[in-house]
């Protein structure tokens, strides 16, 4: 593979491994939030939104205590598995799903709370199983929220530098993405590069937000028989 | 065993629903009740969407729910069709698959239930498009054939007619009768509208502040509401308040009455249908009442009498019977096998509703 390519590669399969991760456990995670009367819910709220307000270094230095050798997620894994999380691509989605969890969470759990409830309730008056009426009725009334939260989570891991850094290092193939990748070419005074690689960024940033501002019947239509 | 048996208690906040009641299997039963009354509770309570604090359903002899077995049998596994107010359609689905969502068994089947219910609706050429591109009479017939698709124990209507005005109206409540007395159904409609219940009810249920007041089939509930908010709902205007009884006499601001049976105080109002009054030239002859207005109304002329304390009562003659000029004095006279004595029904617990779905589930019970 050219060399250019590998960070954008590599940041690609980094936005969607986190996506697809983020999406299993957000999915859960913005029903219930939507759903539940919890005196609980408020801290659980402000937690997933610290990342928001937090400097990615900030995170970045607690993921990689907290991944690394010393920390006990990491030396759990690392018992489990033979491998440490921290300078790993594995850490990285880790650290990934943890800075764009709200960014997934929060616009599901918008569209979660504007549901029509009592479409849920005619899918169950219907004889619909829980996990039917939550596939063929919930997504689908929740599709924008739903590509919200995709076209988010996926372009903020594809934008994310700090976090990385402190968490993956800058090690080629494995750990360094795109955001890296230019750094360390601007560090080298190699402006072409970064430059190109920029662009990249741009163009691919741009493709991923188009679709939530394209409000064609197409794509409506297209999302509705996907969830379906 | 058949029909739907409520006998449960559930509290939202300050709102407190408290019914005891059998409704008959087979034919439409009209639940009446101002807004706040607790009808689409019910309605939601016998689907399994709220949770009773305290209580049994039964529909059909099959217990849905019974607190004191902790028993619950939640929405998706209670044989009901509900159909919502403004119709919940899904909006993501075709109208053929709004039909198919709630069906079972192989796709052919499922195929040919849905191509019948279409046509049974008179939506053939409709089946691909989306509800939304639908009008009103249209989104309700996809509604009602989802709803009846799956073949339910028992159909729920939440106001199904208050998005819909006019003729288009008339020809619904039609199509609806047609379709649920053809399939022998068991429906309860919840509805503020008299003239719907007029047109399709069997049976009437009357509720006011969550409380089912008065439960009876059609004819009896307009001939006597006994309750006084079932009077008020089905739109009863002559309303008398009793102060005062003994023997078969009771009396009030407004005069006094004989009655052909023994006058109690626990009847707080007297209640009597306009077309049963008569009118006296004398005014001597029954309550002395002035004349204020005369009204035409179509077939009916509408006569409004002013008593001596300034109640009113209203009057309905045939449009060729001869009426007194407003300003006559008159004499109004309520015989007295027509009027109706009313309790404050939400105060006072009425036993003889028609219980026989629920004693049938007790005694199976038992």
């Amino acid at each position: 593979m050219n060399a250019d390519m590998a960070p954008f590669v590599l940041s690609v399969q980094l936005a969607a491994m986190t996506l697809v991760v983020l999406l299993v456990i957000g999915l859960p995670l913005a029903w219930w939030l939507a759903m539940t009367k919890s005196p609980y819910k408020p801290i659980i709220e402000a937690i997933n939104a610290l990342p928001l307000v937090l400097p990615p270094t900030v995170l970045g230095f607690y993921l990689l205590v907290f991944l690394g050798p010393q920390g006990w997620a990491g030396q759990t894994w690392t018992a489990l598995f033979g491998q440490p999380l921290t300078f790993t691509f594995t850490g990285l989605v880790v650290a990934s799903c943890i800075y764009s969890l709200p960014f997934v969470i929060q616009p599901l759990q918008g569209a979660f709370e504007r549901l029509d409830r009592r479409m849920v309730e005619a899918s169950l008056t219907l004889g619909a199983s829980w996990p039917r009426t939550f596939w063929r009725v919930v997504l689908p009334q929740a599709r924008h929220g739903l590509l919200t939260a995709c076209v988010l989570g996926f372009a903020h891991t594809v934008g994310e530098f700090g976090v990385v850094l402190m968490v993956g290092g800058n090690i080629p193939g494995e750990t360094q993405v795109l955001s890296i990748a230019i750094y360390e070419h601007v560090e080298a005074l190699d402006y072409a590069a970064a430059g190109s690689m920029s662009m990249m960024l741009v163009v691919l940033s741009f493709l991923c937000l188009l679709p939530l501002y394209t409000k064609s019947r197409k794509r409506r239509r297209l999302l509705g028989e996907v969830a379906a | 065993m058949k029909g739907v048996c409520v006998q449960a208690t559930l509290q939202q906040g300050a709102f407190k629903l408290d019914v005891q009641a059998g409704f008959a299997a087979g034919g439409v039963t009209a639940i009446l009740g101002g807004s706040g009354a607790g009808k689409s509770t019910l309605l939601r309570l016998i689907a399994g969407l709220e949770k009773a604090k305290r209580g049994q359903v039964a529909v059909n002899g099959e217990l849905w729910l019974d607190t004191a077995q902790k028993l619950f049998v939640p929405p998706q596994r209670r044989s009901v069709g509900f159909m919502f107010q403004d119709y919940a359609l899904f909006d993501h689905m075709s109208v053929a698959a709004n039909i198919a969502y709630g069906l079972k068994g192989p796709r052919k089947d499922r195929e040919h239930a849905v191509e019948r219910w279409l046509a049974r609706m008179q939506l053939e050429q409709l089946g691909t498009r989306s509800p939304e591109t639908l009008s009103g009479g249209q989104r309700q017939r996809v509604a009602l054939a989802r709803a009846l698709a799956t073949d339910p124990s028992v159909l729920l209507m939440d106001e199904p007619f208050s998005a819909i005005d006019g003729h288009l109206k008339s020809t619904l409540l039609d199509d609806l009768s047609a379709v649920v007395r053809d399939q022998q159904r068991t429906v309860l409609m919840v509805t503020h509208n008299v003239s719907e219940t007029r047109a399709i009810a069997d049976n009437i249920g009357v509720m006011a502040g969550g409380r089912l007041v008065r439960l009876g089939r059609a004819d009896e509930v307009f001939d006597d509401p006994r309750a006084y908010e079932a009077a008020l709902m089905i739109g009863w205007q002559n309303l008398l308040p009793v102060v005062w009884a003994s023997g078969n006499r009771l009396g009030g601001a407004w005069g006094a009455l004989d009655l052909d049976r023994p006058a109690s105080l626990d009847a707080a109002w007297i209640g009597i249908r306009p077309e049963r009054i008569r009118i006296e030239a004398e005014p001597g002859a029954g309550l002395p009442s002035t004349v204020k207005a005369v009204r035409e109304f179509g077939p009916i002329r509408e006569i409004e009498c002013v008593l001596g304390n300034g109640a009113r009562l209203i009057v309905h003659k045939a449009w060729d019977a001869p009426v007194p000029a407003p300003g006559t004095r008159v004499g109004v006279v309520l015989p007295a096998e027509h009027v109706r004595l009313l309790v404050e029904g939400s105060s006072a617990f009425l036993a003889d509703q028609m219980v026989a779905p629920c004693s049938t589930q007790k005694e199976a019970l038992a």
